[in-house]
Parts: structure tokens; sequence; C-alpha cells
């Protein structure tokens, strides 16, 4: 897993844009030795409010040894977080994630301990159609 | 009907501009009488949950079309010679307010090529929907402009009158299912002036029935239609009148005809605002078309490519 890419030591500690600041209450002293990205970084449905499909290839990578676990959040609906997948201990990960929501949704790494957060990112979704009141008609012409 | 007819005849001496000033005018006054009466609507929908669904609020969208476009003719000979002629740049709108619509099916082909409808809703219920419709049922055509424009002669359109297009008001009856619709258009169309300066008018019934097939991010869409032509509207298109007859062509006098069509049609979002879309329409017209002297081809695959720019 991971092992056909080499990333030097000092790209590591490079800021990575992918990773977005947490909230303040949830870890506020966010490490910044990792590198953590979701690609694609956006899914495009057709038309806004319907179920967009993507896979996902997950990498992150990270300075020192940790087990680490990747979680799914959709902030639009309470309490909705999963666990998706959880890495040995290592200090690289890789994994594919079947993409399907009409949401945005949020992508965190935690500590496989403590559920601390290391980093976020967010999926996007997008859309060609906005959402229409004629639902009917422009749906089908 | 003959109320209908009147209107077409009245529709047809309008150009576009003058059809969309029309639209506008009544949009304008629906907007300034009916300002109590779009919340008395309201209320009765809250109130009444099997009372009818409100009708389209203020909604538009516009729509750049790129696509390509194979489009065999009906008529004998005929032929798409040069590059530009399977290239369709188009834009496509959509608008309605308080009932009143202006749409193009962007989900069928034959609307890439070109056909917007503008309309009155009657009736909208939560299955079924009555609509009184406004559209270009047939295109003309112009033997001269199609024999300078082909690379071989084609001596079944030299010296041929043109053709108009048709136009038609109809009713509409739409029935919505769970991923389908099916609807018909019982319209009172009338052609173009001919050379006699005389219009022709006939009946036209136009269905189509249309499935939609969500897999993952596209959208796939079976399609299948069948509509009737009044025998007046075939033989203005593809019969032959005595002042027509040479040697490629004997007097004919069309009788009604139907055609049926096969649709498929797909789309797939590329990006935000832009899709891809493709279609593949087979096209069948009955015998009584293909024995016209104009026509050598009954059976028409029409073929489409495009992307989609969603403003």
């Amino acid at each position: 897993m991971y092992s056909n890419v080499k990333i030097s030591r000092y790209l590591l500690i490079m800021p990575i844009f992918l990773i977005s600041p947490v909230k303040a209450e949830d870890s506020p002293t966010l490490p910044s030795n990792i590198s953590f990205s979701v690609q694609p970084q956006q899914c495009v449905t057709l038309r806004q409010g319907r179920n967009c499909y993507a896979t996902l290839t997950i990498q992150w990578q990270k300075l020192t040894e940790q087990a680490l676990c990747l979680h799914q959040i959709n902030t639009k609906q309470a309490n909705s977080q999963k666990e998706l997948f959880c890495w040995p201990k290592g200090n690289k990960g890789e994994t594919s994630v079947s993409f399907e929501s009409s949401d945005n949704l949020t992508y965190q790494l935690r500590t496989l301990e403590d559920k601390k957060l290391i980093a976020e990112t967010e999926m996007v979704v997008s859309w060609v159609h906005k959402s229409t009141t004629r639902k009917r008609r422009w749906r089908l012409f | 009907m003959l109320v209908l007819t009147m209107l077409v005849k009245i529709i047809h001496l309008l150009n576009s501009k003058q059809r969309l000033t029309c639209l506008f005018t009544a949009l304008y006054f629906a907007l300034a009488t009916t300002s109590y009466a779009a919340q008395e609507t309201q209320l009765t929908a809250i109130t009444h949950a099997n009372s009818p669904i409100v009708k389209d609020n203020f909604e538009w969208q516009v729509m750049l079309d790129l696509s390509l476009v194979s489009t065999p003719q009906i008529l004998a000979d005929v032929k798409q010679t040069e590059t530009i002629d399977y290239v369709h740049l188009g834009i496509l709108l959509d608008i309605s307010y308080k009932g009143f619509f202006l749409q193009s099916n962007s989900r069928r082909s034959s609307t890439i090529i070109g056909s917007g409808e503008i309309g009155y809703q009657l009736s909208v219920q939560n299955d079924w929907e009555l609509d009184l419709i406004i559209k270009t049922y047939i295109d003309g055509f112009d033997p001269k402009e199609i024999i300078r424009d082909q690379k071989q002669q084609i001596p079944q359109l030299e010296g041929l009158y043109e053709r108009g297009f048709t136009e038609g008001i109809a009713l509409r009856y739409s029935q919505f299912f769970d991923n389908s619709i099916a609807y018909v258009d019982l319209a009172a169309a009338l052609t173009d002036k001919n050379k006699q300066g005389d219009y022709t008018s006939g009946i036209i019934i136009d269905s189509f029935y249309s499935y939609l097939i969500p897999y993952r991010n596209w959208d796939i869409y079976l399609g299948a239609g069948l509509t009737y032509y009044d025998k007046s509207l075939v033989d203005y298109y593809f019969g032959i009148s005595a002042d027509e007859v040479s040697n490629a062509r004997a007097l004919h006098d069309a009788k009604s005809a139907f055609r049926a069509q096969l649709e498929v049609y797909v789309q797939y979002p590329l990006y935000k605002s832009w899709s891809f879309n493709a279609s593949l329409t087979q096209t069948f017209y009955s015998n009584s078309i293909k024995h016209s002297p104009l026509v050598d081809e009954n059976k028409l695959t029409q073929l489409m490519v495009g992307v989609l720019y969603v403003f």
C-alpha cells in the first residue's frame, strides 16, 4: 500500500492546502507534520439534492508513526460520524472509499487510541442543474 | 378545436419576437393582477391536502449546447455535406411564472436540434397536468436552398415549391409516474402559406413516453413516441400537385401518416455546470410517407454527442 510513491521528508512537513482547520473545541492544536489528501476533491451530480457517486483515494503520510483511523462525517446530519477504516501503527496509509452522498462529507484522521483529531478535509458535492420546484417537468423535460 | 385553429392562425401571423412579446405581456398581466391570487393559492395548498398543486413559480434556466449531430434527412438524396452541418450550437431557455412557461426539452435530442414550447398550465395535479402548448410541430424545407447546399443534383426537388413550417396549438395531457412520464398532445396545426397563399390546417396527435433510469451519476432516458399527422398536412409536405409534376416527380396525393420513434438519451455530469449528453433516435415513418416521390427512406437513425453548459 502506497509503496510506489516516494515523498521526501521535507515535503511531508510542508503545509498542505488540503488540510483545513478544525473546530477549536475539537482540537485546538492540529499537528502540522502530516499530509492528508482525498482525491478527487469534488463530486459532481446532475441535479442539486441527488446522491453523488465517486470512488475516493485517501492518502496520508506522517513524520512519526501512529495508528490512525479514518472517519466520515456528515455535518448536516447529527451523530452521523462513521469510522471507515483503521491502519496499524505506521507513518503512511492509503485506502479507497466509495462515496455516495448528496451533501458535502468531511473525512477525518483520528488516533486509534484516544480518537484525537489529527487532520481533516472535505469532499464537496456540486451539481449541474439547480434544484427547482418544477421537479417533474425539468427532471424529464 | 375551431377556436384552437383560429388561435393558430393568429399566432402564425406573428414572428418569433412578436410571440415572445405576447407571452411576456401575458406574464405581465398575470403579475399585475394576481398578487392576491398568489397568497390565496398558497393558503389553499396548505389547507386542502387534495387540492391542485400550486402552479410553477418563477424559475429560469439557460443552457448553452454544443453538439455533433448526424441527422439523415427524409428527403431523397439529401445529405449532410459539410462538417459544419454536423455541428449544432444553441441556447436553450426554460422560464416559468405563475403557470406560463417557455421550455426546451433538453432531455430529448430533438430539442438539441431546436424546438421550444410556449405554454400555460391549465391544471396541475399530483399525478397529471393539463397544459396549453404552442410549438412548431413540423419543420419546413426550401428545395432551392437544399439544392444549393448539396453536392449532387436532386431532380426530385428541382422546381418544387417551398414547404413552410407547421405550428400548432395543443392541449397536452401529461401523466406522471415515479420515474417516467407519458404525454399526449392534441394539436390543431397550421402550415405556412403555400404558393397560392393558402394555409393548410390539420390535426396532429403527438405522444411520447420517457422512462428515466438513474445509474450512479448517469441519467439514462428510454423513450418511445407515436405521432399521427392528418392527411392535409402530409399532403402539404409530401404530396405533388399538378403544377409540380416533372419527369422525376409523378402526381402524388399523400394520405395521413404515423411516425414512431425509439430513443435513448444519456446525460453525465462532467464538472460543475457542464454535462456530457448523447442520444440515439430511431424514427420510422409510415408507408404513406415513403410512397411520396420526394422520399426514398422511411427509417432514419439520428446520433448526437455533445456538451451542455448550464448558466
